[in-house]
């Protein structure tokens, strides 16, 4: 399993990668009467779906790193902002219940979607670690507060869906937020350790170059 | 670049929400309403009483109002706490001499046939005179009405349905001036009076 996940990361792997994620798309574009009947369905399947279809097929072509959006997307700053600012308006119950009502506007959420994904790879590589904690911590807290407005509505917030959807709908919300804030965390803290590990390694090896030299 | 991003989704928002004063459908269906008044088509119903009628359109002049609310009657909650509402109006509809009337139109014209609207109509007293217990005689009608007066109906899961349950106020000629909550009543009244005077 570890070796297959391993090779996929590879170059090699992102033919099959880039594969999968179409399938994806085609597959969730077949369920989406289905997905977007039930509010938790639609809002915590259907969307991080899209997120990470966009996020594939970005890592799969190289999207975003280099060239002309790089330049446009100075430490992720852009792209985190877009994808805040994306996710922000479909949580929104008037656009939420839009793009369940007309065509033209469920294709608008589905390609701002696409395109938040396709810009989150470039933009955690692009963002230091303090502005990946400034942007991550405003969209968990921004998706949690929504997921309490959501529970303690008093009455139905989306006219397609029913109130019961709406409180689990919301508490979803709220644990995809401490879940993807916990997950980021432990990535962060990882990431620092390894960075250490390495700085420490280099002054090792620029202490011992001293030593010989000398 | 951001402050481009930043002007998109505040032009988003402002659009979707109008002005970023209603954040829900709902509140945006009763806006527009009170700003543009929407106009229904007419559409013809049997009452609970067997008779057909046409409410509005179809040329009518627009000197009379309903104040319609939609309706299934096997509904154990909002359906039922309109229609003691509406019991309430009837009575104060009496001094109206027949401008301004009450209409229950049932969205559910399979299941609620004339005894099931006429179980209802007695149920909560309704005097035919004032208060017509109604449903539509075809289902395409149905549907175009409810499109244009924005209400949705969803199935709850449980053999009922879930709708934006509101009064919403009827001119004679199809326009569509106000929604109001169930219990603004008086207010819904006030606004017939209002475009009728």
């Amino acid at each position: 399993m570890r070796s297959a996940l391993a090779e996929l990361r590879t170059d090699a792997g992102k033919p099959r990668v880039f594969l999968t994620a179409i399938i994806l798309l085609v597959l969730v574009a077949c369920a989406r009467r289905w997905l977007e009947r039930d509010m938790a369905l639609h809002m915590l399947v259907e969307f991080p779906i899209l997120l990470a279809v966009g996020a594939a097929l970005a890592w799969t072509t190289d999207g975003g790193t280099r060239g002309v959006l790089a330049r446009y997307n100075l430490y992720g700053l852009s792209g985190f902002t877009f994808v805040t600012l994306t996710l922000a308006y479909w949580m929104i119950p008037a656009a939420l219940d839009a793009s369940v009502r007309d065509g033209w506007v469920d294709g608008a959420k589905w390609l701002t979607l696409l395109a938040s994904g396709y810009l989150l790879p470039a933009s955690f590589s692009l963002a230091p670690l303090p502005v990946q904690g400034l942007m991550m911590g405003n969209l968990a807290w921004m998706t949690a507060t929504v997921g309490l407005v959501y529970q303690d509505a008093e009455r139905q917030l989306c006219l397609y869906y029913l109130a019961d959807a709406q409180v689990v709908a919301g508490k979803g919300l709220v644990a995809a937020a401490v879940g993807a804030g916990l997950v980021w965390c432990v990535w962060a803290v990882r990431r620092i350790h390894e960075d250490e590990g390495r700085g420490f390694r280099a002054s090792q090896r620029n202490a011992v170059q001293a030593v010989r030299s000398e | 670049m951001l402050l481009g991003l930043g002007c998109a989704a505040l032009a988003a928002v402002w659009l979707t929400t109008g002005g970023g004063r209603f954040w829900t459908s709902e509140a945006l269906r009763r806006a527009r309403i009170e700003a543009a008044p929407a106009t229904l088509s007419s559409l013809d119903l049997r009452s609970s009483t067997g008779r057909v009628l046409r409410p509005w359109g179809g040329g009518q002049a627009p000197a009379r109002a309903f104040l319609v609310t939609f309706i299934y009657t096997s509904c154990p909650t909002l359906c039922s706490t309109a229609g003691d509402g509406f019991a309430r109006l009837q009575r104060e509809i009496e001094a109206e001499g027949g401008a301004i009337r009450l209409l229950s139109l049932s969205f559910d014209p399979r299941r609620d046939d004339s005894l099931a609207l006429r179980t209802y109509a007695e149920h909560h007293g309704a005097d035919s005179s004032r208060w017509l217990v109604t449903a539509p005689t075809s289902e395409a009608a149905l549907q175009t009405l409810l499109g244009e007066a924005g209400v949705v109906v969803i199935d709850d899961g449980r053999g009922g349905y879930a709708h934006n349950s509101a009064i919403h106020v009827v001119l004679g000629d199809g326009r569509l001036v106000g929604v109001f909550d169930l219990a603004q009543g008086e207010e819904a009244l006030e606004c017939a009076r209002r475009w009728l005077s």
